[in-house]
């Protein structure tokens, strides 16, 4: 199995910028509430930083970091602290979905409209190869097309 | 260039490239069967793009709100499969409520004269036709407004 699960940077930092501002807002106020000024020292902003790394990690691993497995029977999915394991087979169509600014996913649709996004940009797959591939193994084990579910998304 | 080599251009300019200015292409599909037709992409839109903060109010306020798509095939010089791929088209077009599309047909080398004759005369102002000789890089368009803008965007040979 294939396996893939890069560090997205941008929602880590993100995450620890929300945090780091978040903690310093907090401080501030309590702060002012308590002595009627602000103190703020140096000291006190890399422990901030600190802080908002280690929780920032924490919560990056539990809500965002994706670690997507896959070979040509089935894939793994797990985004933070869900998981999902499906077969190829159980999907009849693919698609290549972009997401605006340049980020990608690539989606499994089963019967109808019910369907299961893979994010492939997040994943530094390449999307339109990734897409091809997903084809090939959905056609490999295909249960027939589905003619007339087509449906634009909107 | 080879045909799939061009899907592959086409598609990346209409979801990411000069296709924006007209519609949001979000979805694309390959090989897909639609009535008798087997496309080889089918890419669908919208003409409000989601945007964020004030281009989404600019978009929400100013543009209209409708679903549109582009079709292709290839392999077809002498247009026989136009029919029943126009005829796939038109009840797609209804039953999503769908105002206009584009149909783009490849070829790895000329089209007959009479299919380029029926392109250039068709009219439609629900469906503009594009013929894309990838040999010659030569593009025969209808002549509607939607026809002409598909030949412009279609030109994506290098």
């Amino acid at each position: 199995m294939k396996t893939t699960a890069p560090l997205q940077i941008g929602n880590l930092l993100k995450t620890i910028a929300f945090l780091f501002f978040g903690l310093l807002i907090l401080w501030a106020l309590i702060n002012y509430l308590m002595l009627r000024q602000v103190y703020l020292h140096w000291v006190l902003l890399v422990f901030n930083l600190l802080l908002a790394t280690a929780l920032g990690w924490r919560f990056y691993k539990g809500n965002y970091h994706t670690t997507f497995s896959y070979d040509q029977d089935g894939f793994q999915i797990q985004r933070g602290d869900s998981r999902l394991s499906a077969r190829w087979r159980d999907y009849s169509r693919v698609s290549l979905v972009h997401l605006g600014l340049g980020e990608f996913a690539v989606r499994l649709y089963k019967d109808g409209d019910d369907f299961l996004q893979i994010p492939v940009s997040s994943l530094k797959l390449d999307p339109s190869e990734f897409r091809f591939q997903a084809m090939e193994f959905v056609k490999g084990q295909e249960k027939g097309p589905d003619l007339g579910a087509l449906s634009p998304r909107r | 260039m080879k045909i799939r080599q061009y899907l592959l251009k086409l598609e990346d300019d209409l979801m990411t490239g000069g296709g924006r200015w007209v519609a949001d292409f979000t979805e694309s599909f390959r090989e897909l069967p639609l009535g008798d037709t087997n496309f080889d992409m089918v890419i669908l839109g919208n003409t409000r793009p989601r945007g964020f903060l004030l281009s989404r109010f600019f978009a929400w306020v100013a543009l209209p709100n409708y679903p549109v798509a582009c079709f292709a095939y290839s392999d077809d010089p002498d247009l026989k499969r136009l029919s029943s791929s126009l005829k796939a088209i038109a009840e797609y077009r209804e039953k999503e409520e769908m105002p206009w599309a584009w149909l783009v047909i490849v070829n790895e080398g000329p089209f007959s004269p009479r299919a380029q004759a029926l392109v250039e005369r068709n009219d439609s102002k629900e469906i503009g036709i594009a013929l894309v000789d990838l040999a010659s890089q030569e593009i025969t368009a209808s002549k509607s407004y939607i026809g002409r803008r598909m030949g412009r965007l279609a030109k994506r040979f290098k």
